[in-house]
């Protein structure tokens, strides 16, 4: 037990409930910034443990989520600018899927998974981080206040990227 | 939001895979255990140079050696007092990772610069400071010529020590260049990337 962390009115929360609720996301971000799995590994530490950290400063001023992402994507902001610039691996980011799934409906989302990971590496570093961001479950508001953009931004941003998505997921079949 | 069939197809997709292995996790749990002991490495500083020039003053006796030490105590003396008003003022917010990703990006680019600077700063004022400690010297030592003085013992060594202090600050300026341009990239990418509604707003206003 690493202790736990009580956000402002609510109930305090250990450390691995945190973990599990942001580390897939945060170990998918990872596979985006590094190539090797050492240094997606070691970026997810590092994100991990900056995240955890910094709860405690979290006023409300911005959803929990929003927070957590903001520091996400400066630590690994953080990380690639102190590295050779490179394209993720992301064949090698994906683990093994949930539990819930039987074992073809898990093979048929991994593979579409790596595909649609593939693809978005594959998208500019701007419209990378708005795709990726939605992914995972951010609105358009709460996208624009971690990268720091407008909203409307955001969303012709996602429209642009989403037409190249389609292409390159057509053209990968 | 409103509900998009293709984002929420696509979302599950890139969801699907979410375990992590356990041993990345305890690594997470030690790193985070350890980041408690970080005051070992000051504490170590300051009892080794500290008590070493402490040290060195008492048993040589020599005022040189006494003006060091407390010298050396005073700057140690500051730093602590400095990191600790600086801790206690703003706790862990000396960086602002929870920032948005362009202020994070503007302050990273802002130290950096700020960073060289010192650097450049620093080594002139060091460079400053040793001339006239040098020269000082050498008008009170009891030295002969010179070259008797430039290739005695302290001054050969405090010639090797500038080198060495030269290139450890040649090398990390130049890393610093390095990330300030990877800063600048990702800034134009991620920040500045024009879209179709800043091209069309942009159109528009000519």
């Amino acid at each position: 037990m690493v202790d736990r962390w009580t956000p402002p009115g609510g109930p305090p929360r250990p450390f691995d409930a945190i973990f599990d609720e942001y580390g897939p996301a945060l170990r998918r971000l990872a596979a985006r910034f590094a190539r090797a799995r050492g240094d997606q590994d070691d970026l997810f530490q590092d994100v991990m443990v900056a995240v955890w950290r910094a709860l405690p400063t979290h006023r409300g001023e911005c959803s929990e989520r929003t927070f957590v992402f903001r520091i996400a994507e400066n630590r690994a902001i953080s990380y690639l600018s102190r590295r050779p610039p490179a394209t993720a691996d992301v064949s090698e980011a994906l683990e093994v899927p949930a539990p819930t799934k039987t074992p073809e409906q898990m093979a048929v989302h991994n593979q579409r998974g790596e595909r649609l990971a593939a693809a978005v590496a594959q998208l500019p570093p701007g419209h990378r981080e708005v795709v990726a961001l939605t992914l995972e479950g951010l609105s358009y508001q709460d996208t624009a206040d971690v990268l720091g953009i407008t909203e409307s931004n955001v969303g012709a941003r996602l429209t642009r990227a989403r037409a190249q998505l389609r292409q390159l997921l057509a053209e990968d079949r | 939001m409103t509900s998009d069939p293709e984002l929420d197809a696509w979302r599950a997709d890139w969801q699907s895979a979410d375990q992590i292995p356990p041993e990345l996790r305890r690594r997470v749990e030690q790193h985070i255990r350890a980041g408690r002991h970080t005051w070992w490495p000051p504490i170590t500083v300051t009892v080794v140079i500290g008590g070493g020039t402490l040290a060195w003053a008492v048993t040589s006796g020599e005022h040189v050696a006494a003006q060091t030490a407390v010298a050396t105590w005073l700057f140690i003396a500051v730093t602590w007092a400095t990191t600790l008003v600086l801790l206690r003022r703003f706790g862990g917010r000396l960086r602002p990772d929870a920032a948005t990703t362009a202020s994070f990006l503007d302050f990273a680019i802002r130290v950096c610069r700020a960073t060289r600077a010192g650097i450049v700063a620093g080594a002139v004022l060091y460079a400053l400071f040793v001339s006239y400690m040098l020269f000082w010297r050498f008008q009170t030592g009891p030295f002969g010529t010179a070259g008797e003085y430039l290739f005695s013992g302290r001054v050969v060594a405090m010639v090797i020590v500038t080198v060495l202090l030269g290139l450890a600050g040649w090398r990390r300026y130049g890393r610093l260049g390095m990330e300030l341009e990877g800063l600048l990239a990702m800034q134009r990418q991620i920040v500045d990337m024009p879209t179709v509604s800043d091209d069309r707003s942009r159109r528009a206003n000519r």
